[in-house]
């Protein structure tokens, strides 16, 4: 495994040098690899496939506006994760004034909340029904903040805790214990 | 009925666990807490069940479908970077040798 990634470390380094030098197949390339993975958490955070698709943009925009400055120090994917992060918050921040749109993902709550009576209450039962993870997916975007970070970049990204900490800017304590309440709130929300 | 189960599972053994349910799935406790734990969800049919579908959750969440990124953001990306790419400054080539006439 740990091969494995060194060798996909090597080959990122060597596409990072080729797209700064502006080498439209090496970005093909790179954003193949990356931009499935940094939608799939700017979806989950926000819940938005416009709003998701938009800070994909924004996140390679940035990386590539300073693409020089990546030294390696850790892996490509850990960089873009934190850009991504940062104009996460950014977003938010930019948006919290706006009106919400007709979340994509309420319209799948919706579905969840159809849900027979019985696997209401026992939806931890049903968890491997469409409905059910329909639900589940539903539910993630609404925990608070600072949870949801923790619990995307870990339980859905299977990112480790140490990358999870330096992405987020946060001690491996911190990721353990926001983990924690964050699944406890999920599943709470999940059996009301 | 869930409910009537925690109502019942308010011991000091049981909060204990409930507070290390994300370790003790990680793996990230001491041995001999784990082993302190798996004892008690032997013995606590509530906070075994309470263990298992916190397991099942997490599961679940480690199992959902991978989002896919739409074709028109693909190639917005594409046009986005051929945009950057162009303002790039432009490799010297070979210095041109002046010809006298």
């Amino acid at each position: 495994m740990k091969v494995a990634n060194a060798l996909a470390e090597t080959e990122d380094r060597e596409l990072i040098r080729k797209v700064a030098e502006g080498q439209e197949q090496a970005f093909a390339e790179l954003m193949g690899r990356y931009a499935p993975r940094i939608f799939g958490f700017a979806f989950r955070l926000c819940g938005q496939r416009q709003d998701a698709e938009d800070l994909v943009q924004d996140t390679f925009m940035s990386a590539l506006r300073s693409i020089s400055q990546f030294q390696g120090k850790s892996s490509f994917s850990t960089w873009l994760y934190t850009i991504a992060a940062h104009r996460c918050q950014r977003m938010r921040r930019l948006k919290s004034g706006e009106p919400k749109r007709k979340a994509s993902l309420e319209a799948m709550a919706e579905a969840g909340q159809a849900l027979p009576a019985s696997q209401q209450q026992d939806i931890l039962e049903h968890l491997g029904s469409q409905q059910a993870r329909q639900r589940l997916l539903a539910e993630i975007p609404k925990l608070p903040q600072e949870f949801k970070k923790v619990l995307v970049l870990r339980d859905l990204e299977g990112q480790d805790t140490a990358a999870t900490a330096k992405i987020l800017g946060i001690t491996q304590a911190a990721v353990k214990s926001r983990l924690h309440r964050a699944r406890m709130e999920l599943k709470r929300r999940l059996v009301p | 009925m869930i409910k009537d189960a925690l109502a019942l599972c308010k011991g000091p053994e049981c909060e204990n666990l409930r507070a290390h349910l994300s370790e003790l799935l990680d793996g990230q406790l001491s041995p001999a807490k784990a082993a302190k734990a798996k004892a008690h969800l032997k013995a606590c049919p509530h906070c075994a069940k309470e263990y298992a579908q916190f397991k099942a959750m997490v599961k679940a969440c480690r199992e959902l479908p991978e989002p896919a990124l739409s074709a028109s953001c693909r190639e917005k990306l594409k046009r986005l970077y051929s945009g950057w790419a162009q303002k790039l400054p432009r490799p010297k080539g070979p210095a041109k040798r002046k010809v006298r006439s």
